[in-house]
């Protein structure tokens, strides 16, 4: 366990080291300071102190601001995670690649170090920097809103949790491919490719789900009659196999639900029959946690045994 | 004895599946060593003899494809017995985003030191390869030598028993040299035993009591520094033979060589210049500059030389090709 926390250490101070550390800390606190600028009130946007954007709302009718506030919410909520796991896979892609390069393997093994320890090294470090950095903008974009009034609940940062199981999902491809080809791009394809390929298999699944329980567009019936034979088996078993980041989603989803405030009411009542739907078309999350770990441990069993296979 | 020898081999072989084409014998051949303690084991071979295979086996870098051995009393591969080991490999690259004592305070924690005492550790050694001013300072604004003397340090720190060094003094200067060889022996002297990988001949005749020679994987000899020296030159000791460096004015010496009295062996670079080996005779010198005066050589100096460790190598590998390869050169 030392020496899994000595590596990960080792692979964190690489990517911080890079500037695209930098840069996305950097973001994310810009982001919390535009959040900071304005405020919205059913009258109107007050960007800064003096300008303004009259919405013509009123305190009972304050429909166009709650379309904002909850724009901007499920944005922070629901899209940001996203783009954080995604960012994360391309700075985390060239590193294990890079702490591995020859000459430097080597070395680590030749103490007495597993080589599971260096894979695990590899694969922690990037869960602790991916948590990192996802802290930086929560906090910046919470405090960001806080500033002008606008207080979130503490369960906006349930979402820390949810971004760093979705890369961890992702990420393993990542290690298994940068430890195997020795190579960050190939690394960062494939992860994308399987990514992609996990998220096909997720909407047709989710399609077969739904299927028995609610009633679809017309359109859809065709293709439920096509997944119900021998193609839903395939369809299945991808779904299975590959990784779906995207399943979390319905976590992400109840964490935009507990974060929306009273204000919200009118919108709240469309999305909760949006929740309704999305839930009943969903796998259930048993499912998804099962088999994403599976395919994790599978992952960093196979990294491991092909690594203490090799000759360096 | 070979319990008690930190690192002892027997019939150890190694195949690489992708071997370089054209290369039909193993990387490593049925070898048998066993390295005493508290000595300094120079391993010496041409390129590609299998001196770094060698070492990757002893430390499960890689994995032998028949023959056993033991690192520190445990079979090869044993995780633990690696903590009582340092290594300073060939062409070794660093994480250059770390400073020089973050890379020794590491690698001392993962040889299986305290945090905290990896960390206090790694400072007497960073400043003992005279990196002092530099403690702080990232890898990457490092030359190339004081790569080499992090390395070092870094294979130092947590005071090893056995010490694997692959070329130590590859891009160091002359001082440095000395420098790092002082310190080597320094180490014999408390009792730990370092085995040398190097192509620096004279570096290992100055620093190594012990040597084996390695050629196209196969042992060819090992033994003491002086017995592997002496049975280079066809058995006789070294004490019996004696070179001498010969130059002339201008005269080319070439044409009387075969008629020098009692000529064992000769090289003859120039004409003008050569050496020849006599048999330490109380009047060879005598005898050789007769001879040559006779032959209205105008001498300029005649001087005797040392057998060096070079000689007993080369002879010993040109040998060894012609019993291996039948005379063809590699
Ligand atoms: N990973 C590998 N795969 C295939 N062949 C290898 C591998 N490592 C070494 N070899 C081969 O094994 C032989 C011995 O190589 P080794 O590196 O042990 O030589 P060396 O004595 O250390 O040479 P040098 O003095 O150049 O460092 C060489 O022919 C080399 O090509
Ligand atoms: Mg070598």
């Amino acid at each position: 366990m030392r020496n899994i926390l000595l590596i990960a250490e080792e692979w964190l101070r690489l990517v911080r080291s890079q500037k695209s550390f930098r840069i996305l800390a950097g973001l994310s606190i810009l982001l919390g300071l535009l959040l900071a600028a304005v405020e919205i009130t059913p009258e109107e946007v007050k960007v800064l102190w003096s300008f303004r954007i009259p919405l013509g709302g009123t305190a009972e009718s304050p429909v166009l601001a709650n379309e904002i506030v909850y724009g901007i919410l499920s944005f922070l909520i629901t899209l940001l995670p996203l783009i954080t796991a995604f960012v994360a896979v391309f700075t985390t892609g060239g590193v294990v690649p890079e702490m591995i390069r020859k000459g430097r393997l080597e070395v680590l093994l030749a103490r007495p170090v597993r080589r599971y320890q260096v894979v695990l090294g590899a694969y922690v470090g990037g869960l602790v920097f991916t948590a990192l950095i996802a802290g930086i903008l929560l906090l910046a974009t919470w405090v960001g809103l806080a500033v002008r009034g606008r207080f979130i609940g503490p369960e906006y940062f349930l979402n820390l949790p949810v971004i760093v199981a979705q890369y961890a999902l992702i990420s393993v491809i990542t290690v298994w491919i940068g430890f195997t080809l020795r190579s960050g791009g190939a690394a960062i394809v494939v992860t994308l490719l399987l990514w992609f390929l996990g998220k096909m298999a997720s909407g047709a699944y989710a399609i077969m789900v739904a299927s028995k329980e609610l009633t679809m567009d017309k359109e859809l019936e065709g293709f439920q009659g096509f997944l119900a034979g021998p193609a839903g088996k395939v369809v299945a078993a991808a779904w299975w196999i590959l990784p779906k980041p995207g399943e979390l989603g319905v976590l992400t989803n109840q964490i935009l639900d507990a974060c929306l405030e009273d204000g919200l009411t009118r919108r709240l009542l469309t999305r909760a029959k949006q929740s309704a739907e999305l839930a009943a078309a969903t796998p259930p999350l048993a499912d998804v946690a099962f088999s994403s770990g599976a395919l994790i441990v599978f992952l960093l069993a196979l990294t491991s045994w092909s690594l203490s296979r090799r000759d360096l | 004895m070979s319990d008690s020898s930190p690192i002892s081999v027997r019939h150890l072989t190694k195949i690489f599946p992708g071997q370089p084409q054209g290369r039909r014998w193993p990387a490593l051949d049925d070898l048998t060593i066993d390295v005493p303690r508290a000595s300094i084991f120079g391993l010496l071979g041409p390129n590609g003899a299998g001196k770094t295979t060698l070492v990757k086996l002893l430390l499960g870098l890689a994995r032998p494809s028949g023959g056993s051995g033991t690192l520190l009393g445990a079979p090869l591969g044993a995780v633990a017995a690696r903590r009582k080991v340092g290594f300073l490999p060939e062409g070794q690259s660093f994480p250059e985003y770390m400073t020089a004592r973050q890379f020794v305070a590491q690698g001392a924690a993962l040889s299986g030191l305290g945090r905290r005492e990896a960390r206090e550790r790694a400072v007497p050694w960073i400043e003992k390869v005279g990196l002092s001013g530099v403690l702080d300072q990232p890898i990457r604004t490092f030359s190339k030598g004081m790569k080499q003397r992090l390395g070092l340090a870094a294979a130092l720190a947590h005071e090893p028993e056995l010490l694997f060094l692959d070329e130590p003094t590859d891009g160091v200067d002359p001082g440095g040299r000395r420098e790092i060889r002082d310190l080597v022996v320094g180490l014999r002297e408390k009792g730990i035993t370092v085995f040398v990988n190097s192509h620096l001949l004279g570096e290992i005749d100055q620093m190594c009591d012990h040597i084996a020679i390695l050629n196209l994987g196969r042992l060819v000899t090992e033994g003491p520094t002086s017995e592997v020296k002496t049975k280079a030159l066809g058995g006789a000791s070294a004490r019996d033979r004696v070179r001498y460096l010969v130059s002339s004015v201008g005269d080319d010496m070439r044409p009387f060589l075969a008629q020098i009295p009692g000529l064992i062996d000769r090289v003859d670079p120039t004409g003008t210049s050569l050496e020849v080996m006599l048999p330490a005779t109380d009047n060879a010198a005598s005898e050789l500059i007769d001879f040559l005066r006779a032959a209205e050589i105008r001498l300029r100096t005649v001087q005797p030389l040392e057998a060096s460790l070079e000689d007993s190598f080369i002879a010993l590998i040109q040998a060894d090709n012609r019993q291996r390869l039948g005379g063809s050169p590699q």
